[in-house]
């Protein structure tokens, strides 16, 4: 059986980082590698690169920077900011990252997802969504919670399942960052919306170690994805996944 | 020391086994032709993409041979998910087609109605071992390997079987007969246990 995986997210560009410094190919690379080699220690299932400037647009995907965290990691990498064509995954694909997530180019146009599926195969593609909750209920927000949809997330949840892919990756922005634990109401409210058939990865306001069985109890995802809480605390990926296993569910040992 | 090749397979991204196997610090020489081959000992089938077309690929250029010759010669092969499939007689994956044929059997592709199973079978996953075989030198029972594909292996000698995995039923992970081995799952991306792994290939499988 398959385990359920304990996923760091690395943010590039505005995180912890990179932060003050200006964009800067090879101080990034020698800024994070070391980061890279650490979770690759502690026994991370899988790394997800979250690009926050390519999402926003002030800048194009840096293959030769992702090609460094690759080369890195002898695990899956997944790749997410600004992809928006099939050549960008094609490439992306070539530097040897193993998933690419599209989000905001959706909002455009779906049809990208046949595409990708017929081309690469649909394990390889994911699709992110951006979630903010307003008084109205949860909406959807894109290019790094630049731009706010009026669009309900049941209604997107409903319309890219028309699609075939392999994971959603779906981010509480309004707990993204902030260690106060997984967005419990958002995700018991959109699981009904979600194919049982469809891996679930959650992220956004992992903090404690509560806060990963507290989501396992409620709907077992298939990914659990966190950053700041491996950043700012002593918790690593090999302590979640012990945690875990003690409380019965299967991570990887 | 330049004796590990890697077959090159169309639709194949080589880059992280390619990674690997610097990381490991082994020289390789990425495999183009029956000539490529006169200069390793040992011998990597990656791949993913199609059965068919990969087979078409090797045939086209004369490799299918040429790899059965080098096998006959004393060469060692690991085949990495499909790259394990065309070494049994035979695929199904866009119509029936031949394999290598080191290994009697077919593929059969992962039924989503059975056993209410995600397909493809993509993440971490346990193999369970049958016997152990120095491919496996430091590997225990159950550990996880990172899996991602929608057909499976199916060898018809039972011992050619190494490790068994569970996804819905159960499939051969892990395969060998010789100097031949497959595993279905990707060492390359399976953490400190995948180096492992390609690391007893390298050195005394």
């Amino acid at each position: 059986m398959l385990k359920t995986r304990v996923i760091t997210t690395v943010l590039i560009e505005g995180s912890q980082i990179v932060k003050g410094q200006k964009f800067d190919n090879w101080r990034k690379i020698d800024t994070v590698l070391p980061i890279i080699k650490l979770y690759n220690l502690r026994e991370v299932d899988e790394i997800l690169i979250c690009d926050i400037g390519a999402s926003k647009g002030l800048y194009a995907i840096n293959y030769e920077f992702i090609k460094g965290i690759v080369k890195n990691s002898f695990i899956p990498v997944t790749y997410a900011g600004g992809v928006n064509s099939i050549g960008q995954i094609k490439d992306l694909l070539e530097t040897g990252v193993e998933k690419v997530v599209i989000n905001s180019a959706l909002y455009e146009d779906k049809s990208i997802l046949d595409q990708a599926r017929k081309l690469f195969g649909a394990q390889a593609i994911i699709v992110g969504v951006d979630v903010v909750k307003s008084n109205l209920g949860y909406f959807c927000t894109y290019r790094s919670n630049t731009v706010l949809s009026n669009i309900a997330i049941g209604e997107h949840l409903s319309a890219i399942q028309e699609y075939e892919f392999g994971e959603l990756l779906i981010t509480s922005i309004d707990k993204d960052g902030t260690r106060s634990g997984f967005d419990v109401d958002l995700y018991s409210e959109i699981s009904d919306f979600i194919s049982a058939n469809i891996p679930l990865i959650v992220s956004g306001g992992a903090g404690n170690l509560e806060d990963f069985s507290r989501i396992m109890d409620l709907i077992n995802p298939g990914g659990l994805a966190a950053g700041s809480i491996y950043m700012f605390t002593e918790i690593t990926p090999l302590g979640v996944k012990k945690y875990l296993r003690t409380l019965g569910f299967r991570t990887r040992s | 020391m330049n004796d590990i090749g890697v077959l090159r397979m169309p639709a194949s991204n080589l880059s992280s086994l390619l990674n690997a196997i610097e990381f490991l610090k082994y020289q390789c020489k990425i495999i183009d032709s029956e000539e490529d081959l006169l200069h390793v000992r040992k011998l990597i089938i990656p791949g993913v993409g199609s059965y068919f077309q990969s087979m078409e690929y090797l045939e086209s250029r004369g490799l299918v041979d040429a790899v059965i010759d080098f096998v006959k010669n004393g060469g060692h092969i690991l085949g990495i998910c499909l790259g394990m499939q065309i070494l049994l007689s035979e695929g199904v994956e866009d119509g029936l087609k031949s394999g290598i044929g080191f290994i009697k059997g077919t593929t059969i592709k992962f039924a989503a109605d059975k056993g209410n199973i995600k397909v493809p079978h993509v993440g971490w996953n346990s193999i369970k071992l049958l016997k152990q075989i120095s491919l496996l030198d430091g590997i225990v029972d159950f550990t996880d390997f990172y899996f991602t594909h929608s057909y499976y292996s199916s060898p018809i000698e039972e011992t050619d079987i190494v490790a068994t995995t569970e996804h819905g039923l159960i499939f051969p992970s892990i395969i060998s007969n010789g100097n031949v081995f497959g595993v279905q799952f990707h060492p390359e991306k399976s953490g400190k246990m995948g180096l492992r792994l390609l690391q007893n290939f390298i050195q005394h499988a």
